[in-house]
């Protein structure tokens, strides 16, 4: 305002900023504390080794502590109360024509800007052309498609949402309807072989989309046309819009996956797959007939290859990533932070651009205090881009350390990862080695990445005549019995504690039980909403992990929990339902995704699975019943204080 | 337009949020045609039995969800309203809520005028009592209202209903550094016995801390008459009757709750000082429409206000929606000053107030430095 400013000695102002600082930084020192420990201590007790680079980790982490700091800050600053404020003006001013399409683009730009798909494509690495083909379309060959009808679903369901708010009509009926329709199609999808194998995907890609920036946005632009429409009668409005995002995106994959049905191969053996009638349906799916060689070349038998009869000119350049070689973590600092500046800005930019525009041109209002808009921006950008690059090398690469070595507790069985064609391979470099019988074989050197290898050497798998050499990259063989039931449970502690971690340290998370403990004037509070959640997730991560483990079909992992839903839902309070359904996608966020993803693949990677999708799915389920039966514990407890306040006699 | 202020009687209610069907059915019938509503919490003292059957007692103190309802209406029918209010909602009784009745100057017309008459059901009403006071206490640490409460709760007088505002004025001052100060306040609202009001304040205010700087600020305004909630404690207790019960009882008979007068002479401690003569001066308006009235009201002497979040039901056609209402406790010298400030922008045609009304204040205490 304009009145003068207070003169403020140098000396106290550091004061007040180190106060502010230092408590923020304490807060979330204490929140990401417990994964970080957690993590290590698995690794130390029961691998019974240090982590490696550990002062590289310990940097990367505290860049983490600092990155979400500053994310959250910002949020809470800049971006959530902006939100609110185009909300309540556009509830005042705009009406029906100007909340449906700007919550439909807010929708689809989020989508867009948070490429979580990336991470979808990451998980479904490994699938098989052959034995999921539709699914092999969707993540390989046809990423913008997929990208594009996830988009589409969180513009409706955005809308939707904020029409629900302004409009003012319960979230049970919405979300029921929508879980309803889904339930069903998916169980038909279930029985349909191709449609199958995209369930995964499609409940995973509801989960994901909701990212990390997404949601407070979402959250607080709906709070803002709660309020301002003055027809909602809790007193803690404004949730369910985020419950509504992760919903529609299932619903548009499931979609988009019918409508490509026709023309995709049906799931079935490589040998079929690469016959020459079914020749067009396969090459629909790599785009080009040299795609479909390459790729058969790639991932075939010899057979399939002999069909192609590939030559070897395409020898030379044919390396697949596949193998399962850690070699990204030597990436130099400044690249990694310039390439994750560049994610943060593409997440953050346009989104908070859009709303500024609607602000400015379309509402003519202009944010209250603008300043402090702007260093939020500033903070959640900085914020998010210190936290990715510290989750590169600090916290991603020590959940990656232990998930990798997961499996070592109890698979003992050799599994072919892949394999890595050598052009120009000259037999000289073949260096005599010995075994414990004495009997002599070759092995060579193999430069892979930064770090080097040594091979045995297979006579068979090497073509002097096209100086080739098909290295079959496999895992090293292990020494528990299969599935070991101590290994198991190991597994299935080490999930919940992932799960139940990175979730207290989400920052959407936080943004969303700090709105709640606000809207709520202290009744419920924030660190209890956060611990509902992340015991949540946690069991969700345990039922992830055992569908990964025992090959469960996905309809299985979804109806049960789902229709334990419904019931709890509609015994549950108004606000304490749109809560839960939103916890439920607010958790699969920054923190979370990389740290359950690299767990999740080093499972699946090392099972014979086509996919390690689910675990999000899961993860994002459970929070919802965990929340909701918080919610009824809550409620219970609130009347009976009531009722003995009242005199009513029954002894509390 | 508004020259000559017109007298009003403000009422405000808290109810347990999940009664609230009850109130909003019934204001309606008594002819109200909007009310604001606020969220905020109750807090009592929970007691209950120790863990694995070990013999005594422990207690914490435990939050329970109120809405508080505002609304005007004229003071020839207010009596009855409140009245009524307290009837259907059995407000006598310890644990269901709290209402009380205030009067106010209203330079903008809000009292409600269709309400009905009510003078048929006159006789078998609970007792309202006399000679109140609301003392309210905006604390800027977070947490400390529960201090406070805590601290309420020992006095025990009355449930302590605590809500949430946002502190505007010096912070406003400091540029961007603003950000290292929270802005949030916990408004602390306590009914207490008029009579022992200045005593209650000054333990509040030693025992809170309150003369420290940066804790808050304490004020205590008149109050009609109202109905408190003395439910204060919630658990086994070894009576036929609770104390609660007891007390509501005797304040019923007495009319007032004179009777429980403890401070009978003050200490005069030279300490602190409270401050007589202020008002509180209250806006009410459109969500994000009060920055210019705040800022009229600053440069105009007031040193800061506390700004919360209200919904205005409707039960006509008007539209209800999102409230903000500002509240500044001023010396009453500069009161015309501010109010002068704050109708000269209402003058304009575009700006909309839903209500400019003010209080009279008791006793007003706040840390002052020493170098002002």
């Amino acid at each position: 305002m304009s009145k003068t400013r207070v003169q403020i000695p140098f000396s106290v102002i550091l004061r007040m900023i180190g106060d502010y600082a230092g408590d923020r930084l304490r807060k979330q020192l204490k929140a990401v504390a417990f994964i970080v420990i957690y993590l290590v201590a698995f690794q130390m007790l029961v691998f019974g080794r240090a982590p490696e680079q550990s002062l590289r980790m310990a940097g990367g982490i505290g860049l983490v502590v600092l990155g979400l700091t500053l994310f959250l800050e910002g949020l809470l600053l800049g971006l959530m109360p902006l939100a609110q404020r185009v909300g309540i003006q556009l509830s005042a001013r705009g009406g029906l024509k100007t909340i449906l399409p700007i919550g439909f683009l807010v929708g689809l730009g989020a989508t867009f800007a948070e490429p979580a798909v990336a991470a979808l494509r990451v998980v479904g690495s490994d699938v098989i052309a052959w034995e999921a083909p539709l699914l092999f379309l969707l993540l390989q060959q046809k990423p913008e498609w997929l990208i594009a009808a996830i988009a589409v679903g969180v513009g409706v369901a955005v809308s939707i949402g904020l029409l629900r708010f302004y409009l003012g009509f319960s979230i049970k009926p919405s979300i029921l309807t929508i879980t309803g329709v889904l339930l069903p199609l998916s169980f038909v999808a279930s029985r349909l072989p191709n449609l199958a194998s995209i369930l995964g995907l499609a409940w995973d890609a509801g989960a994901v989309t909701t990212g990390a920036v997404t949601v407070p946005l979402v959250l607080a632009l709906g709070i803002g046309i709660s309020r301002s429409s003055g027809k909602a009668e809790g007193a803690v409005s404004g949730f369910g819009t985020v419950a509504l995002a992760s919903a529609f995106p299932v619903l548009a994959v499931i979609v988009l996956g019918a409508m490509l049905l026709p023309y995709v191969p049906s799931p079935g053996g490589e040998h079929e797959f690469f016959a020459p009638e079914n020749r067009e349906q396969a090459v629909y799916l790599f785009g080009s007939e040299d795609s479909l060689k390459r790729y058969a070349f790639e991932h075939g038998s010899d057979d399939t290859r002999a069909l192609f009869s590939i030559k070897t000119e395409d020898g030379d350049q044919l390396e697949l990533g596949d193998a399962p070689a850690g070699s990204h973590n030597t990436t130099p600092f400044h690249a990694i932070l310039r390439a994750e500046l560049a994610y943060a800005a593409q997440a953050v930019l346009p989104l908070t651009a859009f709303l500024v525009i609607v602000l400015l041109l379309l509402l003519r209002e202009r944010p209250r205090y603008i300043d402090e808009v702007l260093l939020g921006v500033v903070f959640v950008l900085v914020g998010m881009c210190l936290f990715t690059t510290g989750n590169r090398i600090g916290l991603s690469q020590l959940g990656n350390e232990v998930g990798s070595r997961l499996p070592q507790v109890y698979r003992d069985v050799q599994v072919e990862k892949g394999q890595i064609a050598i052009g120009h391979f000259d037999p000289s470099v073949l260096v005599p080695a010995v075994d414990r019988d004495g009997s002599k074989i070759d092995v060579f050197h193999l430069l892979d990445g930064e770090s080097v290898q040594v091979v045995k050497f297979h006579p068979e798998w090497h073509d002097p005549d096209r100086q080739i050499y098909t290295h079959r990259v496999q895992t090293s063989p292990l020494t528990h019995p299969e599935l070991s039931r101590v290994g198991v449970l190991l597994i299935l502690l080490f999930a919940f504690g992932v799960g139940y971690g990175s979730t207290v340290a989400e920052p959407a998370l936080s943004a969303l039980a700090r709105t709640v403990e606000d809207l709520s004037v202290g009744t419920i509070t924030s660190s209890s909403i956060v611990r509902a959640v992340s015991i949540g997730v946690g069991f969700g991560l345990i039922a992830g992990v055992t569908r990964i483990l025992y090959d469960i079909p996905m309809i299985w992992m979804i109806l049960p929990p789902y229709l334990l839903l419904f019931p709890l839902t509609l015994v549950n309070d108004e606000d304490f339902a749109g809560i839960a359904w939103d916890s439920g996608g607010v958790v699969t966020g920054l923190v979370t995704v990389p740290l359950v993803l690299a767990m999740g693949l080093g499972l699946s990677g090392q099972l014979d699975i086509s996919d390690g999708f689910g675990i999000l799915a899961m993860a994002s389920v459970c929070p919802i019943i965990s929340v909701l039966l918080f919610g009824l514990v809550a409620r219970l407890h609130q009347r009976k204080v009531a009722r003995a306040a009242e005199g009513v006699n029954d002894n509390v | 337009m508004y020259d000559i202020s017109t007298p009003i009687h403000r009422i405000t209610c808290a109810i347990r949020r999940d009664r609230h069907h009850n109130i909003t059915k019934l204001l309606p019938e008594l002819g109200i045609k909007s009310v604001l509503i606020e969220s905020g919490r109750t807090v009592r003292r929970r007691r209950h039995a120790r863990l694995f059957g070990l013999p005594g007692y422990t207690e914490r103190l435990d939050n329970s969800p109120v809405d508080l309802y505002q609304f005007s209406v004229a003071p020839a029918v207010s009596e009855s309203v409140i009245r009524r209010l307290a009837d259907a909602l059995h407000l006598n009784r310890p644990g269901r809520g709290t209402v009380y009745l205030q009067e106010c100057k209203a330079f903008r017309d809000t009292a409600d005028e269709n309400v009905t008459d009510p003078a048929d059901t006159g006789q078998r009403l609970p007792g309202l009592l006399q000679n109140l006071s609301v003392i309210t206490c905006i604390m800027s640490m977070n947490g400390s209202a529960e201090e406070l409460a805590k601290l309420a709760l020992e006095i025990g007088t009355g449930v302590p209903i605590v809500s949430l505002g946002q502190g505007a004025g010096l912070r406003e001052r400091l540029g961007l550094l603003r950000i290292t100060v929270p802005a949030e306040k916990e408004v602390v609202r306590l009914l207490v016995p008029a009579l022992d009001a200045e005593g209650l304040m000054r333990t509040l205010i030693a025992k809170g801390h309150l003369n420290r700087p940066g804790k808050g600020f304490i004020y205590c305004s008149p109050v009609l008459c109202g109905l408190l909630d003395t439910a204060l404690l919630v658990g086994p207790q070894q009576h036929a009757a609770t104390m609660e019960q007891v007390v509501a009882a005797i304040d019923e008979l007495e009319k007032n709750t004179a009777w429980r007068r403890r401070f009978h002479e003050l200490d005069p401690d030279t300490k602190f000082h409270l401050q007589p003569q202020h008002d509180e001066i209250m806006i009410i308006c459109r969500e994000e429409a009060a920055g210019q009235y705040v800022e009229a009201a600053l440069q105009a002497g007031a040193t800061a206000a506390t700004n919360s979040h209200l919904q205005r039901v409707t039960f006509d056609k008007t539209t209800g929606g999102a409230r903000e209402r500002y509240t500044f406790v001023v010396h009453r010298s500069i009161t015309t000053q501010v109010l002068d400030a704050l109708r000269q922008i209402h003058d304009d045609p575009e700006a909309q107030l839903d209500c400019l009304e003010v209080q009279p204040i008791n006793f007003a205490f706040a840390y002052r430095a020493k170098s002002q």
